[in-house]
C-alpha cells in the first residue's frame, strides 16, 4: 500500500470520528428547542451550534482529503510528492480542531477585540474557527494542493480527472480566504461569505465529489476512464453552469440590488435538472453494470448519492428557491431542512461510500457485504429523511405563521416556535435525529469489522443462497 | 403572496421536481428491465407533472415570466431520460472502439 | 462523433466557466456599489442620526426602508466617521460573541432565535422591553437588555448573558439601527404588520 494509501485512511477514520461529534452536537442542538433554558449560560445553543456546523464542514473536507489521497498513487502510477509533509499536516490538522474545540467548549467568547477574533471565536457562521486556526487550514489545503500538482508533475502525467481536480484545488484555496476579514458592513461581509460558501458546496465541492466519484466508479464498476472523463465534464459543465449564477439565491435579500432575484432565481431553478441526469446514470450502472460489482455497500452508498443529491438538493431546494417563495422560507427551519438533506445527498453519502471502497482493498477481501451496513444504511438515510421531513413541516409553519401573517416582529417568531406544527416537527426531528445517530453507531461497528472473517463468511452464505 | 398560496405554491414546486423524479427513475427502470409497465407508470408519472404545470399555472401567483420557466423546464425534463440513457449507451457501448 | 469525444465536453465545461464567471464577476463590480454605505441600497452610517421606517413601495411592489427626519441616538450627533466607527465597533461584538449562531442577519446564520435585520423597528422595544427595563429610549431599552438578557424571563426562548457591557452594548443598538435602513429588497416582509398594538 501507498503511505498515501495509509494517509488515506487515517484521514477516514478522523472523518469518521468527527461525523460522530457532529452528531452528538446535532442531538445536542435540537434538545434546546423542546428544553427552553437548556443550560442557558452554561453551554448555549449558539456553542452546540458551532460545533455541529464546524464539524461538518471538517469531516467532510477530510474525507475529500482522504479520497484523493487514497486514489491519487493509482491513478497517478506512483507514489505521492510530499507525503511526508502532508502526513505532518494531518497531525496538525487534527491537533488544531482539536485545540479549536476545546477553545470553543470552555472558553466560548471573549471581548469585542482582535484577540477573540484570532483566538477564540470569529463568529461568522461555519468559518467560526479563530483566524489562527483558519491559518492552519490554509496551510493544510496548501499542501494537499502542493501533493496533488506536484505528484502530477513529477508523474509527468495529468489525466482528465486530475485535470479537472487541479482546477478546482485554486479556487476552492482561494475561496477560503474570506474566513479572515471581519467587514463592517453586513451586507458585504455577507456579499463575500457567500462566494466561500456557495462556491464551495454548490461548485467547487460539487466538482471535487465528482472527481472522487469518478476516480469510485472506475474501480466500484470497473468502467473505462474514456467513459468517466466524459461524464465528469458533463457534469462539470452543468453544475457549473447552473451553480456559478446559481449563487444569486443567496443574493436575494442582503441589501444587493433586486436583480439577483430574477438571475439567482432562474439559474436556481435550472440546478435541480442535471440533478436528475444522475439518477438516470446511476440507475444505468446499476443495471448494467451491476454484476461487475462485489462491493454492495460502496455500490449502494453511490445510489444513495444520486437520489439523495436529487431529492435533497434539487426537490427541497426547488420547493424553497423561487424568490416569491423565499421571501417567507428564508431564514426558518425550512433552510435547515434543506440545508441537512442537500449536504447528506451531496456529499456524506459520496464519502461513505468511498470509504467502503477503501476498506475492500485494505482488508484484502473478495467484496463487502453483510448485515450491519445494511442496517446503517437504513437508519442512516431513513433518520435524515425524517429529519428533513419533520422540519420541513416546522419550516413551513414558521414561515406561514411568523412572515406570512405575523410579520416577523419577535412576538411573531415567539407565536411561530409555539405553533403546534411547529413544535410537533420538533420533536419529530429529534426522534429521527436519535435514529441517525443510531445509525451511525452501527456504521462504526461496520467500518470497523466489515471484511474481516465475519464480512467474508457473509459474503460466502449470501452467494451461497443466492444459488450462484 | 398570501399565506395559503405561500405553502400551495411551494408544495406544487416540489411535487413537479419530484414527479419528474419518478419519470425519470421509472423509465430508467423500465428500460433496464424491459417492463413495458414501469414503461407506462413512467409516462402517467410525467402526465401527472404536467398536471401540476397546468395547476402551477392556473393556481399560483407567479408571474407570467415564471410560469414560462417551469413550462420550458418541464418540457427539458421530459428530454432528460431518453437523452441521457440514449448517451449513456452510445458511449459504453464504444469503449471497444476508442 | 463529436459529442463522444472528451475534449468537446471539456471544451465546453471550460466555456461554461469562463461565460458564467464573467457574468458573475461584472454583476459583483455592480452590486459591490450598490451594498457600499451611500450605496443604492445600503446608507451612510450617518443614517443612524435619522427616523428610519418602513413602508411598501408601490412602484416596486415590495417594502423598503424610509429615512425621515433627525432622530438622533443616544442624543448625540454622530458623524459619518464617528458613526462608522461605533457601527465597527458594534460588528466586533457580533463576531465576538457570535450572534450569528443564534440570531440571523438579513436571514442568515441561525434559527434558534429571531431575525434581527429589522430588529431596530421591533414594536417590542417600546411597549414591552423599555417599561421593564426602564429604559430612557428604545436604544436605552436595547443596551440595557443586551447587558443583562436574561433579567426578565418571560416566554420560552432565552438570550444568555454574553458579558456584553454598556459600550458594546451602545454600539449594538447602532448597529441594528443602521441595519434596518438597509434596502433587503423587501425582506423581511410586512414587518412588524402583524403586531398587536
Amino acid at each position: 500500500m501507498y503511505r498515501s494509501q495509509q494517509l488515506a485512511l487515517k484521514y477516514f477514520a478522523a472523518a469518521i470520528a468527527l461525523f460522530g461529534i457532529m452528531t452528538a452536537a446535532g442531538i445536542l442542538s435540537s434538545v434546546y428547542y423542546v428544553r427552553p433554558g437548556f443550560l442557558l449560560n452554561t453551554f448555549n445553543f449558539s456553542t452546540a451550534k458551532i460545533l455541529h456546523i464546524d464539524t461538518l464542514v471538517i469531516w467532510l473536507l477530510m474525507g475529500f482529503f482522504g479520497a484523493v489521497y487514497w486514489f491519487l498513487p493509482s491513478e497517478l502510477g506512483r507514489e505521492v510528492e510530499g507525503i511526508g509533509l502532508a502526513e505532518l499536516f494531518f497531525y496538525i490538522f487534527c491537533a488544531a480542531v482539536a485545540v479549536v474545540a476545546v477553545v470553543f467548549i470552555f472558553v466560548q467568547y471573549g471581548g469585542s477585540t482582535e484577540f477573540s477574533l484570532w483566538f477564540i471565536n470569529q463568529g461568522r457562521k461555519y468559518v467560526e474557527a479563530p483566524r489562527w486556526a483558519a491559518i492552519g487550514v490554509v496551510a493544510v489545503v496548501a499542501v494537499f494542493m502542493y501533493n496533488v500538482v506536484g505528484t502530477a508533475l513529477k508523474a509527468g502525467k495529468i489525466t482528465g480527472i486530475v485535470g479537472v481536480l487541479i482546477a478546482d484545488l485554486v479556487p476552492l484555496f482561494a475561496l477560503y480566504l474570506d474566513a479572515f476579514p471581519a467587514l463592517t458592513n453586513m451586507s458585504q461581509d455577507l456579499f463575500w461569505w457567500w462566494w466561500l460558501v456557495h462556491l464551495w458546496v454548490e461548485a467547487t465541492w460539487e466538482v471535487l465529489i465528482a472527481c472522487i466519484m469518478a476516480l469510485a466508479l472506475m474501480q466500484l464498476l470497473g468502467t473505462s476512464r474514456w467513459v468517466v472523463e466524459i461524464w465528469l465534464y458533463v457534469e462539470v459543465a452543468l453544475v457549473l453552469g447552473t451553480g456559478v449564477l446559481g449563487l444569486g439565491h443567496h443574493y436575494f435579500w442582503i441589501g444587493t440590488p433586486s436583480y439577483w432575484l430574477g438571475i439567482g432565481g432562474f439559474f436556481s431553478a435550472l440546478e435541480p435538472l442535471p440533478l436528475l441526469g444522475m439518477v438516470v446514470h446511476a440507475i444505468y450502472d446499476a443495471g448494467t453494470q451491476h454484476l461487475k460489482t462485489t462491493n454492495r455497500p460502496a455500490f449502494y452508498w453511490v445510489l444513495a448519492e444520486a437520489f439523495g443529491n436529487f431529492i435533497g438538493a434539487g426537490v427541497w431546494g426547488f420547493m424553497m428557491t423561487l424568490p416569491q417563495i423565499n421571501l417567507f422560507a428564508h431564514g426558518t427551519q425550512w433552510t435547515v431542512s434543506h440545508g441537512h438533506f442537500a449536504f447528506w445527498g451531496a456529499y456524506g453519502c459520496g464519502v461513505l461510500s468511498v470509504i467502503y471502497l477503501a476498506l475492500e482493498k485494505t482488508r484484502g477481501s473478495r467484496g463487502l457485504d453483510g448485515n450491519a451496513w445494511r442496517w446503517s444504511f437504513a437508519l442512516l438515510n431513513v433518520g435524515m429523511a425524517g429529519m428533513a421531513g419533520a422540519l420541513l413541516v416546522s419550516g413551513m409553519a414558521q414561515a406561514f405563521y411568523e412572515r406570512a401573517i405575523g410579520g416577523s416582529t419577535l412576538q411573531a417568531f415567539l407565536a411561530a416556535q409555539r405553533n403546534v406544527w411547529f413544535v410537533e416537527g420538533m420533536y419529530a426531528r429529534l426522534l429521527f435525529g436519535l435514529l441517525f445517530a443510531a445509525g451511525y453507531f452501527v456504521l462504526v461497528y461496520d467500518l470497523l469489522t466489515i471484511g474481516r472473517s465475519r464480512g467474508e463468511v457473509e459474503v460466502e452464505t449470501r452467494a451461497a443462497a443466492a444459488g450462484s | 403572496m398570501s399565506p395559503q398560496e405561500l405553502i400551495r405554491t411551494s408544495l406544487l414546486l416540489g411535487a413537479f421536481v419530484l414527479l419528474a423524479g419518478f419519470y425519470a427513475l421509472l423509465y430508467s427502470v423500465g428500460l433496464l428491465l424491459e417492463r413495458p409497465a414501469l414503461m407506462l407508470a413512467s409516462q402517467a408519472s410525467f402526465a401527472l407533472q404536467c398536471l401540476v404545470t397546468l395547476a402551477i399555472i392556473a393556481l399560483t401567483p407567479l408571474t407570467p415570466w415564471w410560469k414560462l420557466l417551469i413550462v420550458v423546464s418541464c418540457a427539458i425534463y421530459f428530454r432528460i431520460p431518453p437523452v441521457t440513457w440514449r448517451y449513456l449507451h452510445q458511449i459504453h457501448h464504444g469503449e471497444g472502439e476508442s | 462523433m463529436y459529442t463522444r469525444d472528451p475534449a468537446f465536453w471539456r471544451a465546453g465545461a471550460i466555456s461554461v466557466c469562463i461565460v458564467t464567471g464573467a457574468v458573475l464577476i461584472i454583476l459583483t463590480i455592480d452590486s459591490l456599489g450598490a451594498i457600499s454605505p451611500g450605496g443604492s441600497h445600503v446608507p451612510l452610517y450617518s443614517v443612524i442620526n435619522r427616523r428610519i421606517s418602513y413602508e411598501y413601495d408601490w412602484t416596486r411592489r415590495m417594502y423598503a426602508p424610509v429615512i425621515g427626519g433627525e432622530e438622533l441616538l443616544f442624543n448625540r450627533k454622530y458623524t459619518e466617521a464617528e458613526a462608522a466607527e461605533l457601527i465597527g465597533k458594534g460588528k466586533m461584538v457580533i463576531q465576538s460573541r457570535a450572534c450569528m449562531d443564534c440570531h440571523t442577519f438579513f436571514g442568515n446564520g441561525a434559527y434558534y432565535a429571531p431575525d434581527l435585520t429589522k430588529s431596530w423597528l421591533d414594536p417590542v422595544w417600546d411597549l414591552t422591553w423599555k417599561p421593564m427595563y426602564q429604559g430612557s429610549s428604545r436604544e436605552d431599552a436595547i443596551v440595557k437588555f443586551l447587558m443583562r438578557p436574561d433579567e426578565f424571563p418571560v416566554g420560552f426562548r432565552f438570550m444568555p448573558d454574553l458579558g456584553i457591557t454598556r459600550e458594546e452594548g451602545e454600539a449594538v443598538a447602532a448597529y441594528l439601527k443602521w441595519m434596518s435602513a438597509v434596502d433587503a429588497n423587501g425582506f423581511p416582509t410586512r414587518f412588524g404588520a402583524g403586531a398587536t398594538r
